[in-house]
């Protein structure tokens, strides 16, 4: 039997679906890891200790467990991207106007300030794991966005499982962000591919399944603003420009062992733009694009829809 | 032309260029046959006093194999009502 629960938190949209389980401690754990996430490397939080280490100014600082764990993700991401998602975003994403929960970035409008200029490159990052020991340079701002959410989906799966007692299965999303644990119902997990994550599950569209693993959405269509002058801004941000990724993609979804890496991959094919088949082809991971003018690019043993499958509009594909 | 106009067209012709330079698929697919399974597979030691620490193993652990020889989760087609959305947020 299945059990749902929805609610906010870190800025985005709660889903818990809870397989013969314990929902209400499944809950429970759930958001306890997410406020010792919010608390680790929220960047809108002044009292988080990511704040804290971009405000260090070049000096030495060591961290607690949980950011250094967020930290070497956003590294290795950065890694195995070549630079195409960068942690060291967060002074560009700032300058283009995200600098609060966009909950209330959406119902403003300002000046958006538009400077042409590299992000610094995570090179620029000195971080010894074994020490827990980071060093950002002065007028570096670290954002783990890319990555953060999905080790956070990733978390809160092991977390709600484990919570949920013997033979239950989980299914956590952080804004459509996807991880699973555990026993998956009969069928697996369906998840309905939209372009807002907020759209009802129950709707019309391309439904896939997963028993396993996870699977993130990058989107430049939600997390977006325009300023009074009309210049418009989305969140993905372009590691080579400093600005927001052009990109002939609407949403790129990804599947991967991991949220954290599915999420990382996600992003990585909004930057890359039409590098990013070639790339999603060596990468061996299974993804859905859709392109500006809704049509859709499966690759990696990514299905096609059934062919009775109710129709979502265009943009969603 | 205004500052806003003089940025964009900045922006486009820069963004020109930096396309030209555009990161070379075949070293990203260098990085990405070694990026993907060492992600999933990282650990670290520290403290398990709080939920997220005690869990970090817990969700890293699930895969040492390169995805250059193993594709991703199996994903397959589904019909009836999905238990979540995934899209932007």
């Amino acid at each position: 039997m299945l059990a749902t629960a929805d609610w906010r938190a870190i800025g985005t949209g709660v889903r818990l679906v809870v397989n013969d389980g314990d929902p209400a401690g499944a809950r429970a754990a759930v958001e306890r890891v997410l406020a010792e996430v919010d608390l680790a490397y929220s960047r809108f939080r002044p009292d988080s200790e990511l704040v804290a280490l971009n405000a260090a100014r070049g000096k030495q600082v060591r961290i607690s467990p949980l950011l250094a764990r967020a930290l070497a993700g956003s590294l290795q991401a950065a890694r195995s991207t070549a630079g195409a998602v960068d942690p060291t975003v967060g002074r560009a994403l700032r300058i283009i106007g995200y600098d609060d929960d966009f909950d209330r970035i959406a119902g403003t409008s300002r000046p958006l300030d538009l400077r042409l200029a590299p992000v610094p490159g995570w090179s620029v990052i000195t971080f010894d794991a074994s020490t827990r020991t980071v060093r950002v340079p002065t007028d570096v701002e670290l954002d783990l966005g890319s990555t953060g959410k999905g080790l956070a989906s990733d978390l809160c799966a092991a977390a709600a499982l484990e919570a949920a007692g013997p033979g239950a299965g989980v299914l956590v999303s952080l804004g459509g962000d996807v991880a699973v644990a555990g026993t998956p119902p009969d069928g697996g997990w369906r998840i309905l591919m939209a372009e807002d994550s907020r759209a009802d599950p129950e709707g019309p569209g391309e439904v896939i399944a997963i028993e396993r693993g996870a699977l993130a959405t990058s989107s430049t269509t939600v997390r977006r603003w325009t300023s009074d002058e009309g210049v418009t801004a989305h969140h993905v941000v372009d590691p080579r420009t400093g600005l927001s990724a052009e990109t002939p993609w609407r949403t790129a979804t990804v599947v991967a062992e991991t949220c954290e890496a599915a999420n990382a991959a996600s992003t990585a094919c909004i930057v890359l733009g039409h590098a990013a088949p070639e790339w999603l082809a060596t990468a061996g991971l299974p993804a859905r694009l859709v392109a500006q003018d809704g049509s859709v690019v499966r690759l990696g043993g990514w299905p096609e829809p059934a062919p009775d499958a109710p129709v979502a509009d265009a943009a969603a594909g | 032309m205004n500052a806003i106009d003089k940025a964009r067209g900045d922006r486009s012709r820069n963004l020109a260029r930096l396309r030209k330079l555009t990161i070379g698929t075949a070293a990203l697919g260098v990085a990405a046959t070694s990026g993907f399974g060492y992600l999933a597979a990282m650990t670290y030691t520290g403290t398990t006093s709080s939920p997220a620490t005690a869990y970090v193993t817990a969700a890293t652990s699930s895969s040492t194999t390169s995805p250059s020889t193993t594709l991703g989760p199996a994903v397959a087609t589904a019909v009836g009502r999905g238990h979540v959305s995934s899209g932007g947020s």
